[in-house]
């Protein structure tokens, strides 16, 4: 079920209208429960025996960890928990990529091999709800939190639909002593403003720009730099609010619903350098690789050497968690050189950027470029044609003949005007530093006129062809 | 206090969403005014339906097609050219296929005595038949099918345009949204890039040129390989369903009391080379089965003008445009076809 659909309305209204019926907090549990496994199972019904089994899983080795005080049993729990959870993400993620890739060796190596494949559907929010799982049962063997007695609780900290299918991943830690305090449902302006808010990046931003996005980097090869490089920036704009858009609904949504969800995203095209990005570009994940990888792995406890494979063996296996493609691996493995490049130069003493604002400026539009680039691996598939979209990107062709803008169907000039408008609306995000403070003290009168922007424009933005959220593919 | 704090916060959150419904309304209000004033690509539908409408322009031809027909064919030279002198019209309009222009073919007015239908070799075995833009663009600017292109076109091709017709008013004017983005687009275009001059298109009823310069060679490959990559080509023979499409089209010419003729546009000469000649071959042959099964002649103009005609890799420049005018005079005369006779 989308966020974006008449049936997500219909379901909002039903869930709203029994939770203004049902006052004591555990029905309205169950009933959060049951609604978030209805809005999963409107996807693919069979689908929903997953995550009841990653709940049995996870509650019953927390259950069975919090009366283990030997050490190494808990360390077998935990790896059979962790078994558990990456066997069914890597079966149904990875198995395609990895059974296809053999083939493809074996084609190498033996002229006809005998290869049986399977096409495994993916299903939807996988990697989210495994990543939450995991940091739990993580979290109980490193004693940072209790387990949970209530499998209600637990059960509806998996399967909360707000942030079910694309996030925010949110920690136990968080989420479950939410739980313990009444449920009270709380609508007010900044609630409704978020959920706006998430509303107008996708569709109005998001899918607008996508009609450029696609229409040149289908053939990459036949457009100049100048229109790499725009429909680049394009691609960094639409990922951005396509993503961020989605968690605005779901914290929105999940406020409404007397819920309090982590920020996931805070003005990630400022940032000055990659570990300040990856401090501000999908935060649950960066923070969860940080806590749940990097550091387990060592993280900068040991030398230099050590540091930089840490580096990037976690941004490696970030590049993977998005996806069972190579050009995730490829992207994730450009943070990874970025990341290493940065703290080498770090590391040497006499280097740091100035305070000036010339050399802030410049270390922010450093770091663009290089997130620029690395959006080109993630966005293009087909390696050939990443490879020229990075050449005409990386080595700028002075070609401006533009013949072909301004005709044709990818609505060249229209794209490039809500782009401006996007990085005026950034702009102005910033000046006001907390935007969602501000929407919410916004006086009535000006809100409402707002709104009613917000519908008008909506009505003739409206994209033609709707996509789903980018990242309900992940 | 605090319960009428949460009743204030609740009442506030049903006023913002009722004044989103509110924008929405509004805009659902004008969206008509706003797609009759606003500048497109389409624009040129309105003006030929107010065309055929005028009771004193008369004409007696038309020729119907894309953008190719609209700068490629000089009805004012045919018209000069043809014994008798009949008037004819222009009514090509960007992206109009077969299927969009019989939807023309129910207001032609009773002194046009034959029908010019360009068409691709490429329509011939897609899948597309009325496009949903186009026909929105139609009906924002008046345009109703009667019983009988309704029926026709619904026979042929299903539900694929049953879903069109049957689109309520209100989805009509929800679908015509995209007038607005078009409309900056043209706009910032018009300011953006002089060497593009798209005012004859809405004017213009014989020969709406509009003087393109040609691409550099540069950018004539980029045209071309964005046209015709070598992976898009479709093998012959194409659908039934067009076939029966076309036979109807020229019955329907038939019943209205017009002589009828397809024609098979003009094609950059490259295309050979990237197609390759088989896939020629089977294209006329089709075509030519076509014409056999039916009451109307096929008249191929795929290789009528040569490479320098072409200004980018379909559209053709006005001394091309002189090149295939003066070939459909030729091929009107040789069979016949002219409307005074």
């Amino acid at each position: 079920m989308l966020f974006y659909t008449f049936e997500f309305l219909i379901f909002s209204i039903v869930l709203l209208s029994i939770m203004g019926i049902v006052h004591r907090s555990e029905p309205r549990k169950l009933l959060l429960l049951f609604s978030s496994y209805i809005f999963y199972m409107w996807w693919n019904p069979a689908f929903i025996l997953l995550i009841i089994f990653s709940t049995a899983v996870n509650y019953s080795v927390g259950i069975k960890m919090s009366g283990e005080d030997n050490a190494k049993s808990r360390k077998l729990l935990l790896i059979a928990a962790l078994s558990a959870n990456l066997g069914l993400l890597f079966f149904f993620k990875y198995f395609g990529l990895f059974s296809d890739s053999l083939l493809g060796l074996m084609r190498i190596l033996c002229s006809n091999p005998s290869w049986v494949t399977l096409n495994i559907t993916l299903p939807v929010g996988i990697s989210f709800y495994t990543f939450q799982t995991m940091s739990y049962t993580i979290d109980v063997y490193r004693k940072k939190i209790s387990p949970t007695n209530a499998p209600i609780d637990f059960a509806l900290f998996v399967a909360f639909f707000p942030q079910l299918v694309a996030g925010p991943i949110v920690r136990a830690a968080t989420f479950l002593p939410q739980l313990n305090k009444p449920i009270k449902i709380f609508c007010d302006q900044q609630a409704i403003f978020l959920i706006l808010r998430g509303f107008a990046k996708k569709v109005l931003i998001a899918d607008n720009i996508a009609i450029l996005v696609d229409g040149v980097f289908l053939v990459p090869g036949d457009w100049p730099s100048i229109i790499i490089w725009i429909a680049t920036i394009g691609f960094a704009i639409q990922i951005y609010c396509d993503f961020s858009g989605y968690s605005d609904i779901a914290i929105g949504i999940a406020k409404i619903l007397g819920f309090k969800f982590p920020q996931n995203f805070n003005h990630p095209y400022i940032a000055r350098n990659p570990s300040d990005y990856w401090k501000r570009w999908h935060i649950s994940l960066s923070s969860w690789l940080r806590d749940y990888l990097y550091i387990s792995l060592g993280g900068n406890r040991g030398g230099d050497f050590q540091t930089y494979r840490n580096l990037m063996l976690t941004m490696l296996l970030g590049g993977l968690w998005h996806g069972a493609s190579w050009n995730f691996l490829l992207w994730g493995f450009l943070h990874g050189a970025i990341l290493i490049i940065h703290r080498w130069f770090s590391n040497r003493k006499g280097y740091s950027v100035g305070p000036g604002l010339l050399a802030q400026v410049l270390s922010i539009l450093m770091m663009q470029y290089c997130v620029l680039v690395t959006w080109i691996a993630f966005r293009i598939t087909h390696f050939p044609d990443m490879l020229i979209a990075m050449r005409k990107f990386i080595l700028f062709d002075f070609d401006f003949q533009i013949t072909n803008i301004g005709v044709g169907s990818i609505s060249f000039f229209t794209s490039i005007l809500i782009m401006i408008f996007f990085v005026l609306l950034q702009i102005f995000s910033i000046r006001v530093s907390n935007i969602d403070e501000y929407l919410g003290r916004v006086s009535r009168g000006p809100a409402l006129a707002v709104c009613s922007l917000l519908g008008f424009i909506a009505f003739f933005f409206w994209p033609l062809s709707q996509a789903p959220f980018i990242y309900f593919q992940f | 206090m605090r319960k009428n704090r949460q009743q204030f916060n609740g009442m506030a959150c049903l006023w913002m969403v009722v004044a989103v419904i509110a924008g929405v309304c509004l805009a659902l209000s004008v969206s008509t005014w706003v797609f009759k004033k606003a500048p497109n690509d389409l624009l040129r539908t309105n003006v030929l339906l107010e065309a055929l409408e005028d009771e004193e322009l008369n004409p007696q031809f038309v020729v119907m097609g894309s953008s190719v027909v609209m700068s490629g064919v000089d009805t004012r030279r045919i018209t000069s050219k043809l014994p008798g002198k009949p008037l004819g019209l222009n009514l090509a309009t960007t992206g109009q296929n077969p299927a969009d222009s019989y939807l023309y073919y129910q207001n032609l007015p009773k002194s046009v005595g034959l029908i010019l239908q360009f068409t691709t070799p490429r329509f011939a075995i897609g899948k597309n038949a009325i496009e949903l833009q186009k026909y929105n663009a139609m009906y924002m600017y008046g345009y109703r099918p009667n019983d009988n292109t309704e029926s026709t076109l619904i026979n042929i091709f299903g539900e694929r345009v049953e879903n069109i017709f049957s689109m309520s008013n209100l989805e009509q004017r929800f679908q015509s949204r995209w007038v607005v983005r078009q409309a900056a687009d043209n706009i910032v275009r018009n300011l953006v890039r002089d060497d593009l001059n798209f005012n004859s298109y809405t004017f213009d009823l014989y020969f709406p040129n509009n003087g393109a310069n040609r691409l550099s060679a540069l950018e004539m490959q980029r045209s071309l390989s964005r046209r015709y990559i070598a992976e898009h080509r479709h093998d012959y023979p194409a659908t039934e369903e067009k076939a029966l499409f076309f036979k109807n089209a020229g019955n329907q010419a038939s019943k209205l009391g017009k002589k009828f003729a397809l024609i098979i546009n003009p094609i950059h000469p490259e295309v050979h080379r990237i197609y390759g000649d088989d896939w020629y071959r089977l294209v006329r042959k089709y075509f030519n089965l076509i014409e056999e099964s039916s009451d109307f002649y096929v008249i191929d103009a795929s290789d009528a003008i040569g490479e320098e005609y072409f200004v980018d890799a379909l559209h053709i420049s006005k001394s091309g445009a002189e090149v295939l005018s003066d070939f459909l005079v030729k091929e009107i005369m040789r069979l016949n076809l002219n409307p005074t006779n």
